[in-house]
């Protein structure tokens, strides 16, 4: 029966010029948006590529210079685009794309492209997934709105419900019936995804990204079926077919519009981030003084010296038979290395308790665990950026210990700063590159955006069958 | 019955209908809230300002004392902090304030890097924009609107109350353009009432952009008014006229201007960002391998006053170090400048194409008046720039003769000066668009209203 049903409602579908018109139109914008995400795509990828190739370049080709001060100098090291965020951009155009590599400090992703436009981005953006997560359940609402209201003014209702069909075949036949007719419009759309991603990078890149598209599919069906679900119930319970129009559309201005923005500004009145100034006088304080006030700066140092000292059996550090300079620059780039992990480590730690916050509003609002879920697997979300941000700092690391010590090591003349090196040791300074996390581990930290998705998939089903049972038949 | 009493009891009609006082207490509620959070999201960047002057001092004051003996190192380390004040009208419409830079504090060195230092922000909070008054008025305004037009003339047809109106004395054109003038009426009373709270409420000043802003918001509720005028004209019944309406509202303030933002980006892409950054830091990098002379030779175009100062090339000196630091900004001022460039043909670009769109001309022209626009942000990148000019041709004479930090007339340190405030209000030209769609709607409605009702 319910198979019947569901066939039924897709013929009635397709014949409705209603439907036929709207999902012209948003398989139209689909494909447009999918094109202009592959066009960015293909040009961030590039700009970024060569980027990363010319900092590169003028690093190696920087001539003979103290290998301290060439890691003043420093490089740069751009945030690769993720594969699938040609579909789902996430937070790309909102968070910085590069990050200078330099001797002493951590330093903040840069470079937001929220910073070059125009007020035009705060309306929204024609992305794959603005489409499939506003104007989607729009056609959702436009589609079954007068789902019961209509067969009840047709009388058909009547007829069915005496012909002892089950209420609950019934939605759940619908449901089936305008899912099959929305997937007619996905499917074609997610296929010409995978062409262009295919398109747009190689055959690995490819593979490795079919799981986290495939989970990112199931998202989206999981949030159609939710949309379907209430559409229904309100259909089935509304006393007017313009009744039920209203408080649809209402349920979506407030779970679409109002509830995310609402989301963000209680989560960043509860959890504040402290200013940059704030910022940047605790992490100075704290290479000043050590952490926790012990163990200031000069005490360290004269450690250290007696130390290496020590080390070496001999009683001045010009005697020395390595440059203690060089040493003294490593030990306290180590020192600092545990404050950025600490004060970095506590502005991720305010990110995430934000988005704790905002998931929170989850309950009364789809459409938040299925942004957060699509970006999440598109890897365009703040854990993916704060693993870009730890893999530069970790590489950072390694490629200032790398100049330290070879300044310490190399270096063994009275007249440290005039110790110059060239190429061949910017040469066989480490190179920067970043290896894209894997499905699991993108996974893992969207259990709670999934577990709130099959929650209103399976609460909005279970809410419509009950509905169902209660409505009226004429 | 007469007007008087065929008024008075559509008024009653109209104000007792759940649906509609839903409608009022809802668009109270949002921009009640909108206000709070304007003003929340202002007042925190006011609280941030307002200390810098103090920091300014102490940080001048600590920085004297450690390195005074050294004149080229204490201005190292001197940070020359600037301000980007909030109009007294940005919490109405937040516009770019949340994104960019309003307080940076640079110091001698090259400049361009530090011209972009923002607050810490969480990305995702700048995903879904602000819900600012504006926002109250550009997306909600017109839903209520459709909500109140959509059945204007179907819902009596469709009741059968219809013909019973034609019986009536009163024309059915008078009924229907009364009942469009009391929703008019209320709905942009709502919208004066809160653009006046939000003014009281945010210490916005009552001058001539207290006037703009209304005729602002009259042109959009207009403009909305007309739209749904014609669409009722048509005779539809009233599933067809809401659903139509709401199509509208979903091209004019979700499709459209993503499509014309995707038009700018596509078609002005700033590669230069990545530029300027790696050229300003080679342009200096670079001064340290080269002679010095050829340093100076460059500076001293620029700067023929220092010329009869000789520059030893085998020694460090202050005076060649912010010369090769002003080379750095000069070396990318190629890639700085077409960058600002784009940036200002992207924002040319945008206000164009507003005119043929009324939500983005409404939404520009409430950030153009509360300053919170791009323009306003890159006149302030280029009062930095002035500044940074002025505080570096201050301290240049003292640095070519090697002067000590004594010396310095530190009370006549150039102060930066910027102030959205004082520039005077401009007229929102561009909203004359909104008012001619307005009139041309409004024309069509009342030419097929007067063919169905003769």
């Amino acid at each position: 029966m319910i198979k019947i049903i569901a066939r039924k409602e897709i013929t009635e579908l397709l014949r409705d010029g209603r439907f036929r018109w709207t999902a012209m139109i948003v398989f139209a914008l689909l494909l447009a948006s999918l094109a202009l995400g592959w066009k960015n795509y293909s040009t961030v990828k590039h700009e970024q590529e060569t980027a990363q190739a010319d900092s590169r370049k003028s690093w190696e080709n920087q001539g003979e210079r103290n290998p301290h001060s060439a890691a003043h100098f420093g490089v740069y090291a751009y945030k690769p685009k993720m594969p699938l965020s040609l579909i789902d951009s996430g937070l790309d155009n909102f968070s910085g794309n590069s990050i200078w590599v330099e001797a002493h400090y951590q330093n903040p992703a840069r470079n937001r492209p929220i910073e070059d436009a125009t007020a035009l981005q705060r309306f929204g953006e024609l992305t794959a997934p603005g489409i499939l997560q506003l104007l989607i359940p729009l056609l959702i609402i436009f589609l079954t709105f007068d789902s019961f209201a209509g067969e009840r003014n047709s009388g058909t209702l009547r007829q069915l419900l005496s012909l002892g069909v089950p209420r609950s075949h019934l939605v759940l036949g619908k449901t089936l019936g305008i899912l099959a007719a929305l997937l007619l419009l996905v499917i074609p759309a997610a296929v010409i995804g995978v062409l262009a991603l295919a398109l747009a990078s190689g055959n690995d890149v490819l593979l490795s990204s079919v799981p986290r598209f495939a989970l990112m599919c199931a998202g989206y069906l999981l949030y159609f079926i939710a949309f379907i679900g209430i559409s229904l119930t309100v259909s089935a319970l509304a006393s007017s077919v313009r009744a039920s129009l209203i408080v649809l559309l209402a349920f979506w201005i407030f779970s679409c519009l109002l509830i995310p923005r609402f989301a963000n500004d209680t989560a960043e009145n509860l959890q504040s981030i402290p200013t940059n100034k704030e910022f940047w006088d605790a992490v100075y304080k704290d290479m000043k003084e050590g952490i926790d006030g012990h163990n200031p700066s000069n005490k360290r140092t004269k450690e250290l010296e007696q130390r290496i000292l020590a080390q070496y059996g001999v009683s001045k550090t010009e005697d020395l038979p390595v440059n203690f300079n060089g040493l003294s620059l490593q030990a306290s780039e180590e020192h600092s290395n545990m404050l950025f992990d600490k004060h970095f480590g506590n502005i991720w730690k305010i990110h995430y308790a934000q988005e704790r916050t905002q998931g929170l509003f989850g309950i009364a609002s789809p459409f938040l665990p299925i942004r957060a879920f699509s970006m999440g697997m598109a890897g365009t979300d703040l854990r993916h950026q704060e693993h870009f941000s730890n893999a530069v700092e970790q590489y950072r690391r390694e490629f200032v210990k790398m100049l330290n010590l070879d300044f310490a090591y190399n270096s063994k003349t009275k007249d440290d700063y005039n110790y110059f090196v060239g190429k061949e040791v910017w040469q066989k300074s480490p190179e920067f590159t970043y290896e894209s996390p894997a499905t699991n581990w993108a996974l893992s930290g969207q259990v709670r955006s999934l577990l709130m998705l099959f929650l209103w998939c399976f609460g909005a089903l279970s809410l419509s069958v009950w509905a169902a049972n209660r409505m009226k038949a004429f | 019955m007469n007007l008087k009493t065929f008024l008075k009891l559509e008024l009653k009609n109209f104000l007792t209908d759940k649906a509609v006082v839903a409608a009022i207490l809802f668009l109270l509620a949002a921009g009640g809230y909108a206000i709070f959070h304007g003003y929340d999201t202002i007042e925190k960047q006011r609280t941030i300002i307002a200390q810098i002057p103090g920091f300014q001092e102490e940080h001048f004051k600590k920085q004297y004392e450690l390195n005074k003996a050294d004149l080229g190192n204490l201005l190292y380390y001197m940070k020359h902090g600037t301000i980007h004040e909030p109009s007294s009208w940005a919490s109405f419409s937040i516009g770019q304030r949340d994104v960019n830079p309003y307080n940076v504090k640079p110091t001698m060195l090259t400049l361009e890097g530090q011209l972009y230092e923002s607050e810490m922000t969480n990305p995702k909070n700048l995903l879904y924009g602000n819900l600012d008054l504006a926002f109250v008025i550009v997306f909600l305004f017109p839903l209520v609107i459709i909500a109140f037009c959509h059945n204007l003339i179907s819902a009596e047809q469709e009741n059968g109350v219809w013909n019973l109106l034609r019986s009536q004395p009163v024309s059915l054109a008078s009924i229907i353009s009364w009942r469009l003038l009391i929703r008019f009426g209320t709905v942009l009373l709502l919208a004066f009432s809160l653009i006046s709270a939000g003014c009281v409420f945010l210490g916005c000043a009552f001058d001539a952009r207290f006037a703009y802003a209304l005729l602002i918001a009259f042109a959009y509720l207009a403009f909305w008014f007309a739209v749904a005028a014609f669409v009722i004209s048509l005779q539809k019944n009233s599933t067809f006229n809401s659903l139509l309406l709401l199509g509208a509202w979903i091209f004019l303030t979700i499709l459209a201007p993503a499509l014309l933002n995707l038009a700018v980006s596509t078609a002005l892409p700033v590669s230069e960002s990545f530029e300027v950054s790696v050229s300003q830091r080679e342009g200096y990098h670079r001064k340290w391998d080269q002679e010095k002379a050829a340093t100076m030779k460059k500076f001293y175009e620029i700067y023929p006053e220092y010329s009869a100062v000789s520059i030893p090339e085998d020694k460090f000196s202050w005076a060649w170090y912010y010369a090769a630091q002003l080379m750095g900004d000069l070396e990318s001022a190629n890639s700085t400048e077409g960058y600002t460039q784009k940036l200002q043909k992207r924002d040319d670009w945008t206000n164009r194409a507003a005119w043929l769109l009324p939500t983005v001309n409404t939404q520009l022209s409430f950030n153009r008046l509360s300053r919170t626009d791009l323009q306003s942000h890159l006149n302030y990148l280029e009062s930095v720039r002035n500044h940074h000019k002025a505080i570096r041709e201050h301290f240049y004479p003292f640095l070519f003769r090697n002067g000590k930090a004594e010396e310095v007339d530190w009370q006549k340190l150039p102060k930066h000066e910027f102030s959205d405030e004082k520039m005077t209000a401009q007229f929102p030209n561009s909203i004359v668009a909104v008012l001619i769609f307005a009139f041309v709607f409004a024309a069509l409605a009342t030419r097929n209203l007067r063919q169905i009702l003769r």
